[in-house]
């Protein structure tokens, strides 16, 4: 599939018609998602009552922030090794979207956080490890657009950016493993749907009640179309502003 | 609208929030595919009328 769409006459055409699908798909799961978490599901008294209806977006924001964060390094290595336009077209395009939902992440976190631990995130983010590793992504995100912009030729912007990428991989797994592994070192609650490190939770602990799982999967996937929808339009603003240039470059030549 | 008694500023923030921003992001990439298409659009006119 993903070779298939490496042509870029390919992509254009799947992007077509992907956007439409993508947008309408994502935006009917999240409606699904955030009227069930809202009006239907029952409070969860272990996670604060009615509070809990905050995790319905921020955790699909939270899995969405690392998951783009891995496409942005794996496209950027997919152009380092190979040199394939596309990937670094794709990689480009990630970083917005990326920052964007690493930001909302952060924004409902700190609300959530003000009433749910009793502070604001500006309080507590430097001591803690899972507030300060997801600041890092966000500067990540950040750092690779203003690297590309900071550089003269696209060539040395896209090496430089793609290094940085591949480097700030390392963040992601930190990020899931700092409140699993490292719980004196963060006022977060650990994972509850997938945890690494940590001792296996029992009884009322163990793992997440189903019905909160399926609507955080539901606003997850619709998130994530949404997210697929808005990297395909920015590909595409890409390969046109590519045209656009060789064209007046050899409009130009011919003057 | 259910009465989620003092959840409910943080509740109804966020939720706004989890809609606002992706709804930016939307608009963001929208503007800029338009805006490329509409210059490639404006060369290729030129070129032709040259």
């Amino acid at each position: 599939m993903l070779s298939y769409l490496a042509n870029p006459l390919r992509f254009m055409r799947f992007s077509r018609l992907a956007i439409p699908i993508g947008f309408g798909l994502g935006l009917i799961m999240i409606a699904w998602s955030l009227y069930n978490g809202l009006f239907i599901v029952p409070p969860d008294a272990k996670q604060g009552g009615d509070l809990m209806r905050a995790m319905f977006t921020h955790v699909p924001s939270a899995w969405l922030c690392m998951g783009l964060y891995a496409a942005l390094a794996g496209a950027s290595f997919v152009w380092y090794i190979w040199r394939h336009e596309l990937a670094d077209v794709a990689a480009r395009a990630i970083a917005p979207i990326g920052a964007g939902y690493t930001a909302l992440c952060f924004i409902t976190g700190a609300i959530w956080g003000q009433k749910g631990w009793g502070a604001g995130w500006h309080n507590l983010i430097l001591g803690d490890s899972r507030l300060m590793s997801v600041l890092v992504l966000f500067f990540l995100f950040l750092g690779y657009m203003a690297l590309r912009a900071a550089l003269e030729t696209r060539q040395k912007a896209a090496r430089a950016a793609a290094i940085l990428a591949m480097i700030g991989i390392v963040n992601v797994p930190i990020i899931k493993v700092s409140v699993d592994m490292w719980q004196t070192t963060t006022i977060h609650q650990p994972s509850s749907v997938i945890s690494i490190g940590s001792p296996e939770p029992r009884g009322e602990d163990a793992g997440m009640n189903p019905v909160y799982l399926q609507q955080l999967l539901w606003g997850f996937g619709g998130h994530g179309l949404l997210a697929a929808a808005m990297i395909m339009m920015l590909m595409r603003s890409e390969v046109y502003g590519q045209q656009a240039d060789r064209a007046l470059a050899l409009k130009l030549e011919q003057s | 609208m259910p009465d989620y008694g003092d959840d409910a500023i943080y509740v109804w923030s966020i939720t706004i929030l989890g809609l606002a921003l992706p709804a930016l992001m939307v608009g963001y990439s929208f503007l800029r595919a338009h805006l490329s298409k509409a210059r490639l659009e404006r060369l290729q006119k030129e070129d032709e009328q040259a």
